[in-house]
Formats: C-alpha cells, sequence, structure tokens
C-alpha cells in the first residue's frame, strides 16, 4: 500500500478545547494527505524556529489552532502566536517558500470553526501548491 | 546599548554564496536585548539560511552558537570549539563584535548579519530611539541630562532655533525640540539659570575628529 506522501502538521492549543469537541466528524481528503497534530500547553511557545523546522523535516502546509484573542487562558499565547506566524511568513517569503502553506486560525472550540474544516481548507490549499521541494533534499546540519 | 538591525536575508546570503560550512555567531548583550542578534535570532538566520540554499539547491552545512559578548577575549575564546572546519562566520554582534572576533580567527571569514545603527534606550517595548552620540565630551550636566548634541536635530549647544515650535523640531512634528525639553525639565529643577551660560564651542578632538579612540584603564598606566 503506497503511504501518504503529503503532510499537514497543525499546532493546536491544549486548552482550546478544538481536539475534545471537533474529531466526531469526518472529512474527506485526498488519500495521500496525513495529518498530524501537535498539542501545546500554550501557543505563546510557538516561534519561528519550531515553524521553519516543521518544514524543514518535510510538512507540506502547518497550521497553527488556538482560542481567540481575546479568551486566551494565558493572556497573550494567542496573540504572541498570531505575531510569530506572521514574521515566520515574511521570513517564508525572503527565503522563496510558498507563504499559503502556513496560515493560523484562533478560534473557540465551542462555539467556532471546527477543527474538521480547518484541516480540510488546509488540505485545499495544499491541492493548489507543488510539493514541498524541501522533503527529497539531503538534510542540512542545523541546530 | 549599542542597537543593531538585522541585514536583509539576501544580502547575507549574498556574502556567503561561496561558504561551504558556517557558524552564526549570536551576542548575548546589547544585540539580545534589542532582541536583532541574540540566540534565538541566530537560530532563525541559521534554519532560514538552511531552508534558503536547500529551495536553492546549494545545501550547506550551518549551525548557530551564542556566548554572553564578542567584544571580550574570554568570550570570543570560547567560540572554538565550535568552528572546526567552519570558512565563514555570520557574526550577528554590533560592528564591535564582527571585528574583534575577525581579529581573533584571522583565518577565518567574517561577514556582519547586522546593520550596527545607534546608542540608545528603550523607549517602549520594541522602541529604541538614540540617545548619545559617542562625542567623548559630555554636557549633561549643563543641559538638564538632555543631550543637545544628539536630540537637536541640528546640535546646536545654545537653543532653541528660530525652527522650534509648539515644543516640536521644524524637520519633523514626531520628533521633540530638545532645547524645549531642556528648558522644561531645568524649570522643573528650579535651574533655569543654567541657561543664562553661553556654551562654547564643543573640542571635537575628542569624539571621531581625533581619529579611532582609545581607553586605557588607570592601574595598566602605573604597570608601564
Amino acid at each position: 500500500m503506497k503511504q501518504p506522501s503529503r503532510k499537514i502538521l497543525g499546532f493546536v492549543c491544549k486548552l482550546s478545547n478544538l481536539i475534545n469537541f471537533n474529531l466526531n466528524s469526518k472529512i474527506n481528503l485526498a488519500k495521500d494527505i496525513n495529518v498530524e497534530i501537535i498539542e501545546l500547553d500554550c501557543l505563546g511557545k510557538l516561534d519561528e524556529i519550531l515553524i521553519l523546522e516543521s518544514f524543514n523535516q518535510g510538512a507540506d502546509a502547518v497550521f497553527i489552532a488556538g482560542c481567540p484573542e481575546d479568551e486566551c487562558f494565558n493572556i497573550n499565547g494567542s496573540s504572541s502566536a498570531k505575531k510569530a506566524v506572521n514574521r515566520t511568513k515574511k521570513l517564508l517569503k525572503d527565503i522563496g517558500f510558498e507563504q499559503e502553506r502556513l496560515s493560523f486560525y484562533s478560534l473557540s472550540g465551542i462555539k467556532g470553526e471546527s477543527l474538521t474544516s480547518i484541516i480540510y481548507k488546509t488540505s485545499t490549499i495544499l491541492e493548489k501548491l507543488p510539493e514541498n521541494k524541501l522533503k527529497n533534499l539531503e538534510k542540512g546540519v542545523d541546530k | 546599548m549599542i542597537v543593531a538591525k538585522m541585514k536583509p536575508l539576501d544580502e547575507i546570503s549574498e556574502s556567503i554564496k561561496n561558504a561551504k560550512k558556517v557558524l552564526v555567531a549570536g551576542c548575548g548583550g546589547c544585540v539580545t536585548v534589542c532582541l536583532s542578534g541574540g540566540q534565538k535570532e541566530a537560530e532563525i538566520l541559521s534554519h532560514s539560511i538552511n531552508l534558503k540554499r536547500k529551495l536553492e539547491n546549494k545545501p550547506i552545512e550551518i549551525s548557530s552558537v551564542t556566548f554572553e559578548r564578542q567584544c571580550d577575549k574570554e568570550y570570543v575564546d570560547r567560540f572554538k570549539e565550535y568552528l572546526d572546519g567552519v570558512d565563514t562566520v555570520i557574526s550577528v554582534a554590533c560592528g564591535v563584535g564582527v571585528q574583534y572576533m575577525s581579529e581573533q580567527y584571522p583565518d577565518i571569514i567574517f561577514v556582519p548579519g547586522q546593520n550596527t545603527t545607534f546608542a540608545g534606550a528603550n523607549i517602549e517595548h520594541g522602541i529604541w530611539e538614540e540617545r548619545c552620540m559617542l562625542c567623548g565630551d559630555c554636557i549633561l550636566a549643563k543641559t538638564g541630562g538632555i543631550c543637545p548634541i544628539i536630540r537637536c536635530s541640528k546640535s546646536i549647544l545654545n537653543g532653541p532655533c528660530g525652527g522650534s515650535q509648539d515644543g516640536k523640531c521644524e524637520i519633523n512634528k514626531d520628533i521633540p525640540c530638545a532645547w524645549q525639553l531642556i528648558y522644561d525639565r531645568l524649570k522643573m529643577q528650579n535651574r533655569l539659570e543654567l541657561l543664562t551660560e553661553v556654551l562654547p564651542p564643543k573640542d571635537w578632538s575628542k569624539s571621531r575628529d581625533g581619529g579611532p579612540r582609545k581607553y586605557i584603564w588607570e592601574d595598566n598606566y602605573n604597570e608601564s
């Protein structure tokens, strides 16, 4: 059986309830798309290094999802992550990598958009983009 | 502290285009405080260059390391174990760090990762303003602790000039008139009589006009 060749990586806030509430519904994804969700204790931990390393290790698309900015349990976690995403998008542009591969969602797990729809949206973006060129290259010796 | 700003990625990439093994050297001093060249920024630059070169199909070996300072020998020596086989170092310290490091390791190519801009202070989160010109002849005692050399657009010693309007400088409405600030400060301190003293022309020989400067600690004089 052929292994999925494209990967969506999601960093999701543990406290946003997105995972608890939203993973019941089915998603119609292309067969070659693989999804991995990483729960972070706080999205404030997220920085440029983590996102760039995700692409370096072969993620075709990365999304970050957390609570609405004014509802963050840790006050600044969500807004801090949003700023990190914006800074990383600028970096991706300078690097020459498609900015569309990175997206940020701030929403509530209870009353907002579901995690499944975020994954579906990301997969739709991915359909329009070529494969991550970094995947098939030999890894650099970065720390 | 010294304030610096990261150079565009394209400019840095161009300066290391022939490099095979690169070290990004961060500095834990001023540039860490102004969020431009510390450990995190050095790592981000290292990752960015790594990805860029991979996408260009010209992969290089690149890593990053940061120590307390790049302007003191004891800290610069600690970079040695990370320089094995490295042909180019991108120093994201200020211009002092880049030069001092290249003096200590003359066989390695050093390129700056930052544009060193000014000696300034943190006004609010993420904002730094120039406060000192390093002129070598401080007159702050006579001007209420506000430097007219760097904060007055004309650097005049007996102000204000005719361009001061509503407390702002004529060159930009966002720039406060330094001499208005000096007047307000001295008035608050009941020391307005200081303004009656005419300051003489400045001795610029103590500034850069006297060539590169050197400071020798008193004890070093006594030993020699």
